[in-house]
């Protein structure tokens, strides 16, 4: 019963409470015999009751209803991520929990309406406010489960993927990560942790199909819409998808499918990011090796004028970026340039890891700034072997980009290191 | 088939070291053009004014870029892909092949780019020998591709043109066209290194191989070698050597001189073409061909369980070829039968 008269919302405060919902106990007792879970024949029955009359409460019933799932997802995926990428919960609950349970909808600066099936319905495309109403227009029982649903809706929330990507993660629909997986990462994902429901077989088969299909359905939509985002296959694309069986069927196997590939996706996330820790600590050294015919002291001071140039040139519109982040950027890169590692560079500019893996990208401007004085010291005699061939080349970008990274001996501090405490001090 | 590890499914995907973030401007643009968005978009943040074309056709998927005077093939997939068709068209001849490969995995809900990197000419054809393909090309792991648009980037400003030579996919043999083996090298044990490309190798000539079908029988007593090319079908391509042994359709070439007993020339040779497992039948549509001087012989499969040619010695080369479909052919350098 609380799935139906408990509203989950986000409270001014940043705090995501439960709001009871009286009213709504007598419009899903007094046409249901009690007890009862909450079900997809309860969700019909109010779907029905919402649009057939103006009553604002079947419709705040199903609002509570579609609150749950969302409120679930935003917990377990905050509680994943929280540590590394510094996700808030609050933020994120403000673009799907923004429902506080009115029941008439601002429609502008003064005017409102009441909150009724026909007045949601009758908006314009494209997302409303609060966001379990767009959950609930945009709902078609044929396809699957009223709370899946609103997870599929939550997936493509462009607001809240924005987030996501600034803390450095991808929100990805399970449409695009079924065309994105092969055949053999289909059957890897079924075999370990499909449900039994179907063979393995069946979902590769469906999985062939699909792709193509949705191939042409996303270049339709994007003509259509001009977006990328937000697309759900509908009747005519699961039935075509799978014409001998019902459209919701083929709904539930292309999800379950997509929930294999991503606890698949899960488990091999957890090793590489274990991984990815070790290698970050290890670093190869190789020294550039120039014609040993030329005089070792002039080819150093070559070196070290062509890599200065390059800094000079490339790294000051990268530290000195203006706007919000000016700031936290500077933090970042000062701890950087004394040694401090990922996490406690994190703690320091009060950010996360994900932020700082996304922000520094210490190694690709040492490349870039390697490649450019490479380019400059092709023109020198002893380095002109390295337009020959790849390897000479690649050598050649290496070993600089490394002599940016690491001190020469212990004690030193690398010449990216020091240059940038030399530009953070004299801005 | 149930799955008794409680694992979370992974509803936020870390994004890839280096992606590249496009502005809402992208949101209608294809896979490539975000592709292409994202290149451009490197180069600027780098301050790089490389020439990038072609200006008017920079989406086009069937296109080859040009990248600071390098032909650079694009090739995309999904930002969670685990595998990357590169269409195999470009590389059919060296007049049209990249110098480069440049993999970019594209998430178009978030228009994010994250390029794995490049692969060059050389290092693509090496791969790609042994890759699996499908009807719309060679499938490589994104991961086959390193360094990521640093490397694309290094290497166009830093290397000659000249210095990443065009090279074509066609199969060694198909190169080595023109080139002339001499048959009776077999009997001494030389195997010819386009023969070896292709996966052949020289079998012994035992009783059980003609029991298995593979010389027919009025040949077998007169076999005085055997060389056998292994080949398969992926797909609608037909592959030959380490390919062909991971294929599930494949089938073999076997190359027989004939001749009376210890004869140090041989005065006949048998072309057969049979399943790998002694039998079963042939895909349809194989067509071996043979050519010795005016004399041709053509042979296609249907419902066949092999193919056989018979030729005799003579001053005339004898060149053969194997073809499926239109997708498919494998000629063999010239063989000398001493005549």
């Amino acid at each position: 019963m609380r799935d139906y008269t408990e509203l989950r919302y986000l409270q001014v405060s940043g705090v995501i409470d439960g709001l009871r919902c009286r009213a709504c106990v007598e419009v899903v007792g007094s046409p249901l015999s009690e007890p009862f879970e909450p079900s997809r024949r309860v969700d019909l029955q109010l779907i029905i009751a919402a649009t057939a009359a103006p009553d604002p409460l079947p419709l705040l019933a199903l609002r509570c209803r579609v609150s749950h799932p969302l409120e679930a997802w935003l917990r377990v995926t905050h509680s994943k991520y929280r540590e590394t990428y510094g996700l808030n919960l609050t933020a994120m609950a403000s673009y799907a929990l923004d429902d506080t349970g009115s029941l008439t909808l601002r429609t502008g600066p003064e005017t409102t309406v009441p909150f009724v099936y026909a007045e949601i319905a009758s908006m314009p495309k494209g997302l409303i406010s609060p966001f379990s109403a767009e959950v609930i227009r945009t709902y078609d029982p044929q396809k699957c489960g009223l709370p899946h649903w609103a997870r599929l809706k939550l997936q493509c929330h462009n607001e809240l993927k924005a987030y996501f990507r600034e803390h450095g993660l991808l929100l990805i629909s399970d449409w695009a990560l079924l065309a994105d997986s092969s055949a053999k990462r289909v059957r890897e994902s079924w075999e370990v942790f499909g449900g039994g429901g179907f063979t393995v077989e069946v979902a590769a088969a469906l999985h062939a199909a699909y792709k193509p299909l949705y191939r042409e359905a996303m270049q339709s939509y994007r003509q259509a819409t001009g977006k990328a985002s937000g697309w759900q296959p509908d009747a005519p694309f699961l039935q075509a998808l799978a014409p001998e069986q019902p459209e919701a069927r083929t709904m539930e196997q292309l999800e379950a499918i997509a929930a294999a590939i991503r606890r698949l996706q899960s488990g091999r996330w957890q090793q590489s990011s274990a991984i990815d820790q070790e290698l970050a600590e290890q670093v190869a050294a190789p020294q550039p090796d120039p014609d040993p015919a030329f005089e070792p002291a002039e080819l150093r001071a070559l070196i070290d004028q062509a890599l200065q140039r390059a800094m000079d040139a490339h790294m000051p519109d990268v530290v000195s970026v203006e706007g919000r982040q000016r700031d936290l950027l500077r933090c970042l890169w000062a701890g950087w340039a004394e040694g401090l590692k990922q996490r406690p560079l994190a703690k320091r500019c009060r950010s996360s890891q994900g932020t700082v893996s996304k922000l520094l990208k210490p190694d690709q401007h040492a490349t870039t700034i390697a490649t450019a004085a490479a380019v400059e010291l092709k023109r020198h005699p002893a380095f002109a072997s390295c337009g020959q061939s790849v390897e000479a080349a690649e050598r050649l970008v290496d070993a600089l980009r490394n002599h940016l990274l690491e001190p020469e001996r212990e004690g030193e501090v690398a010449p990216l290191r020091r240059w940038i405490q030399q530009y953070l001090s004299n801005p | 088939m149930t799955n008794a590890v409680p694992i979370d499914p992974l509803e936020a995907f870390p994004m890839p070291a280096g992606a590249i973030e496009l502005d809402d401007s992208t949101a209608a643009l294809s896979a490539r053009s975000l592709a292409v968005a994202g290149l451009q978009r490197a180069l600027r943040d780098r301050k790089l004014a490389l020439p990038l074309g072609p200006e008017t056709a920079l989406g086009d998927p069937q296109r080859l870029l040009s990248l600071n005077r390098f032909g650079v093939q694009l090739a995309t997939a999904g930002v969670l892909a685990d595998q990357l068709v590169v269409d195999a068209a470009p590389w059919a001849s060296e007049a049209t092949a990249p110098q480069l490969l440049l993999a970019a995995l594209v998430d178009e809900e978030n228009a994010v780019v994250a390029f794995p990197g490049v692969l060059t000419g050389a290092e693509f054809i090496e791969i790609a020998r042994s890759a699996e393909r499908s009807d719309q090309g060679v499938l490589l792991d994104p991961l086959a591709f390193r360094g990521g648009v640093e490397r694309l980037l290094s290497l166009v400003q830093l290397l000659e043109p000249e210095a990443l030579p065009r090279l074509s996919l066609a199969p060694a043999a198909q190169t080595a066209a023109g080139s002339v083996v001499a048959v009776i090298d077999w009997l001494r044990g030389q195997l010819d290194e386009a023969f070896s490309a292709l996966g052949g190798e020289l079998t012994p000539v035992a009783a059980g191989a003609f029991r298995s079908g593979a010389v027919a029988s009025g040949a077998a007593e007169q076999a005085l070698a055997m060389l056998v090319i292994p080949f398969g079908l992926s797909g609608d391509q037909l592959v030959s050597g380490d390919a062909a042994r991971r294929c599930v359709r494949k089938f073999q070439l076997a190359l027989i001189p004939t001749g009376p007993d210890h004869a140090t020339h041989p005065t006949g040779l048998v072309v057969r073409l049979s399943s790998a497992v002694p039998g079963a039948l042939l895909p349809d549509g194989l067509q071996l061909d043979a050519r010795q001087g005016s004399h041709h012989q053509t042979i296609t499969s249907a419902i066949s369980t092999e193919l056989e040619l018979v030729f005799q010695a003579s001053d005339q080369l004898l060149d053969v070829s194997l073809r499926y479909g239109e997708s498919g052919l494998v000629e063999l350098p010239s063989l000398q039968l001493p005549g």
